[in-house]
Formats: structure tokens, sequence, C-alpha cells
């Protein structure tokens, strides 16, 4: 299979043997072997480049070839511990992108609260929290807290949460994401570093986009001081393509020197994008063996 | 993770000093990345690494020599009935987990790459024991002064042993406690289809099999085309992981905390239970892609 020349961003969220109560229900984690072997296959579809190179080069025009780079969402530990080494093996530095809150051990990504509450059998009384809210017992939660998103069904899943949890149990939970100085580390390893919100919102949907500047800005704020630098690339959480806000371009429009990253399942062209300051990523079902059947759909639907 | 249902009591650590850690392992690839992990992790602190090999049973026994040599040893074992009548049981034993045939490849091809980087860390060699609480082996340890005694597969280890340790004795073991202790856990959690309770648990050494309080226990990540053995060999890796954070908060000096297993909960299962029929059924239910649909099942159906 050849690909034509573009940047294709492939994007993970976790690397790790482990995958226990908080991540299982969510998805998104793969094993290191699994990993490796897609890093494997993907140097045999183009040229693997660190994400900051990637970056550079497609800036300036320069695509003459597929690249390849590889991006992390959410800062897990095990993008850390496992894939880095993986990476660094091929000299294939990636990206990584940070919720201020869940590096800094404050917040637990709600998401995970729920999966969690899923293990042990805690969603009958989130239900009965939701109610009011407008949650009919038929509407299958995951999906439902997102599209009915609020600050209100947040609060309702942590008064779970914190009932069915005791302290030492949530500070034990935090070890699934990368602690800031790791974070710190990867950036001097010539990782890319992206805000991904404070709090992993879907800020780019009409449910939260009021909630867009201030998740954003107070994550700026804790990446800047930590690595003492602004980072570039705002990563949205989620991208639900078919529930971006309308609104979405107008608030960008606010950030003009941010790149704006999306899911989208699209390479990156220079010139073929709808803005120039946005950048795609190719979401890896992760429990495929293999990338290539992904990456093979989503260069038919380039040359198309 | 720490267990969610039971509740732990602190822990009072001595100084660790120079934190000397010793682990007892088995031989297979699986216990060989255990040690060498530890190392990688832990480095000059690790100061021993003993192997416990198995005493040899009939079959490997005769296996290389010819049919007139094999009468003549056997004739010869005769006259220690006791200690012959112990390698035919092993040799039976043996001969029933002939089903594993295959198993030692697909390990191997599991680890092999890892074990090569991980091996340029190494700071011991492993020691081969066949009994580690034996008077020797004791004194070797008790020489070392251990701060960790870390167990994964090998053996019982008694008291004597166990009292050497200045501060945790601490065992790998590949169930989910205390729900699945004993033999085959992983086996048994397939069996039983109980992919939440497919896990591995690090608990404190204590005499009784896999009955310490537990210190830290989780899940693997599977993907649905595993077989039973690699979910297995998955769950051994996330162990292992465990196992180093526990050691490394131990160091580091962090309060910790031990989750004491109910006497009267779960079950201990034994070797000779693994029978062909429980091998089968699980086979079975690889063959008609269940782990698949059960890993699918649960992440979106909530």
């Amino acid at each position: 299979m050849t690909l034509p020349p573009a940047w294709y961003i492939l994007a993970y969220h976790n690397v790790s043997w482990e995958d226990n109560a908080f991540t299982s229900s969510i998805g998104g984690t793969i094993p290191p072997d699994v990993f490796e072997r897609h890093v494997r296959e993907a140097q045999g579809l183009g040229q693997l480049l660190p994400a900051q190179e990637a970056a550079r080069l497609y800036a300036s025009g320069e695509v003459r070839e597929p690249m390849l780079s590889f991006w992390f969402d959410d800062a897990m530990s095990g993008v850390v511990d496992y894939a880095a080494p993986i990476l660094e093996e091929y000299q294939a530095a990636g990206a990584v992108s940070v919720c201020s809150e869940f590096t800094s051990h404050e917040d637990m990504f709600w998401r995970f609260k729920l999966s969690y509450l899923n293990s042990i059998d805690g969603l009958r009384f989130v239900r009965a929290n939701l109610r009011p809210l407008g949650f009919t017992p038929k509407m299958k939660l995951k999906g439902a807290t997102l599209d009915k998103f609020s600050l209100d069904v947040v609060a309702a899943i942590d008064e779970i949460y914190q009932r069915f949890t005791t302290a030492d149990q949530r500070a034990d939970a935090f070890r699934i994401f990368a602690a800031a100085d790791d974070v710190r580390s990867l950036h001097e390893n010539g990782w890319l570093l992206a805000n991904h919100t404070a709090r992993h919102y879907p800020v780019s949907e009409d449910s939260a986009i009021e909630l867009f500047d201030r998740e954003f800005l107070e994550c700026q704020e804790w990446m800047t001081a930590l690595l003492n630098q602004p980072p570039m690339h705002w990563v949205f959480p989620f991208d639900r393509v078919r529930h971006r806000s309308t609104e979405l371009s107008t608030v960008r429009r606010m950030y003009p020197d941010q790149t704006f990253v999306f899911v989208g399942d699209r390479p990156n062209n220079p010139g073929g994008n709808d803005e120039p300051n946005e950048l795609y990523r190719i979401k890896v079902r992760g429990k495929l063996p293999g990338i290539a059947h992904t990456l093979k759909r989503v260069a038919e639907e380039l040359r198309r | 993770m720490i267990p969610n249902e039971l509740d732990g009591c602190s822990l009072e650590i001595p100084p660790v000093g120079d934190g000397a850690i010793v682990c007892i392992t088995g031989r297979d690839p699986r216990h060989v990345r255990f040690a060498l992990r530890l190392q990688q992790q832990f480095g000059e602190r690790v100061k021993g690494w003993y192997q416990v090999v198995r005493p040899t049973n009939v079959d490997s026994e005769l296996n290389n020599l010819s049919m007139r040599a094999q009468v003549r040893r056997i004739v010869s074992q005769l006259r220690h009935p006791r200690e012959f009548a112990g390698k035919v049981k092993r040799s039976a034993q043996s001969r029933l987990t002939r089903r594993r045939k295959g198993k030692p490849a697909v390990e191997a091809a599991f680890f092999e790459a890892e074990i090569r980087r991980l091996e340029t860390a190494a700071v011991v060699e492993p020691k081969s024991v066949e009994d580690p609480n034996d008077r020797a082996t004791l004194d070797e340890i008790r020489g070392i002064e251990p701060f960790c005694l870390l167990t994964f597969g090998g053996a019982i280890y008694r008291k004597p042993l166990l009292e050497l340790v200045r501060g945790l004795s601490l065992n790998q073991h590949d169930g989910w406690c205390p729900e699945y202790r004993g033999a085959n856990t992983a086996d048994w959690a397939l069996y039983h289809r109980d992919l939440r309770r497919f896990g591995t648990t690090v608990h404190l050494t204590t005499s009784g099999m896999d009955a310490g309080p537990i210190m830290r226990r989780s899940q693997p990540c599977l993907v649905p085309w595993d077989s039973p053995y690699t979910c297995f060999l998955r769950n051994v890796v996330v162990g292992t992981e465990l196992m180093c954070e526990v050691v490394k908060d131990m160091i580091d000096g962090r309060s910790m905390k031990a989750y004491p297993q109910p006497e009267s909960a779960g079950r201990t299962f034994l070797y000779k239970q693994l029978t062909p029929t429980v091998s089968d059924s699980i086979q079975r239910d690889f063959t008609s892609g269940w782990l698949g649909r059960e890993l699918q099942r649960l992440k979106g159906h909530w």
C-alpha cells in the first residue's frame, strides 16, 4: 500500500499493559506489544517523524512524501512508561495532549469516574441522580452524558464517585495519569506538548461551548508555568464531528495564534485543510492488530 | 489499584537503609522478565536472584537414556520406593499438563525482545536452588540482610525465610485475590467467564497460599485475538509492573497500606483441579470468539 504525500497523525490514548476499572469501560488502551507492531507497520508506510519536526515541515509546506507521527491524548502514564521508549527507538518522538487537572492530580476525568462506577455497579445511583436532569432509564449513559452534557451532570457523577470511593482510592486512581514531572521530561525529550483543556469537557459542542475560554486558558496557564513556554496546539476533547457547535469557528477566531487540532480521520495536506491553523488526526482503533486497514481507508478517501 | 471492597491498615516500614532486594522466581521467561525488570528499576539494590529448579521427574530423567539404561535406572530407583513414588506422581502430573504443549514457545516469543532489552541492565546472575527454604540458601540470604523479598512462582516460602526480611516480603500472584487464589487462577477466571476478575495481585507473603494482605491489584489490557495463554502472559506483565510500583513506594518512604483478605471469602484452586475438561471448555470459548465479544460488551453496554 502506498500513501499519498501528506502528514498522517495517528491518534491514540493510552499504551499500557494495564487496563483497570477506570479505563476499561471507556476503551482507548492498547498494550505495548500491539503498539510496537503499529509503529513497525507505520515505518513501512512512510517516513516516521517526530511530531515537532513534522509540524515544522508541514507549516513550511514541505510535504513531499507521506509523513507519519503519533499523538496521545490525556497524558496517561503509559505514554511515558511504554510508548515513549518505543518511539525513542524509532527516533519518532510523539505529541501528547495534556489536561491540566488530571496531570496535576487535582480532578479525575469524569468519564473515568463513570467507568469505575460501571465496574462496581454504581451506575444505577448515577442514573437516579441524573433523572432530574432529563435522563431516562432507557438512555445509555456512555453516550447520553455527552449528548446532554452540563456541569450539573459532572456534579451528579462526582457525588456518586465520592460516595463509593475512599480518599485513598481517589488518590491512588491518579496513578493512571502521567505526573507533571513526567510531562516536563517528555517536553525535554523533544515531544510536542499540546493543550487539551483543564478537565476534558466537550468544549467544541453546544453543550459546553461557553466553557471554551475558561477550560483552554486555565490549562494554558498551567502548562506555560510548567514548560516555561505556552503550548501552541489546542486539542479538542471528544471532537464528535456531527456535534460540533456552529459557534466554534467564531470562538476559534479569537485565538489566531493557536493551531487547533481535531480528530477528523483525515491526513493533513498543506493548503488542503479547511483552515491553515488546524490539524486533523486519524483515530487508531486500538483493538485492531494493525493500522494498515485504517490508513488504507483514509488514503482512499484522500484520493477521492 | 488498591482494592475497593476491603479495608486497609497502615504498614510500619522500618528505615530503608541500603534497601537490599532479593528475588526468588521460577525459571520460565515470565519469571526471568520479573527479575530483570526489577533489576532495571532498582539496579544495584537487587542483591540476589534465586531460581527454583523443580526436582526432576521420571520422564525427564529417562528421556535421554538407552532402553537398557532406562531399565537399570528404574530398577535402581525401586530401592528407594518413597522417592520413586514421588517421581511417578510428578510424571503423571506432567503428562496431564502435556496439553500445555506449544506454550513454552509462545511464552518465549512473547518475552524474547523485552528480555533481550532488559538483560543489558542486569546486575546479578540467577542462582539455581531446589528449595529456597533449605539451610544453605537461608544462610546466604541472611548474609544479604534483605529489606525486600520479592517472589514470583517457584515454591512455598516458609516462616524462617520470611523472618529474614527487614522490610516486606511480597509475592506476585496471577489471580484476583481473594476470589481466585492458588494455581492456574487465570484459567479459572476465564473458565468462569469472569473477565472483571481476570487480574493479578501483589500481596504480602505469608505461609498461607496467596492469602497475605493485598498491596495492589489490577487487570491486563487484553485484545480480541488473544489466546488463553497470551491473556495469562499479559496478566503476568501487569503483576510485575505492580510489584515495581509497590517496591518503589516503599523505597521512596511513602505511607503504605495493606488490605487483609477476608478469611471466609474467595477460593483456593489446586493444580490438579485444572482437568482437560476445564481447559477444553476455555478453549471452546476462545475458538468461538467469546473474548472479543465480551471485551466489546464490557466496554459498550452502559
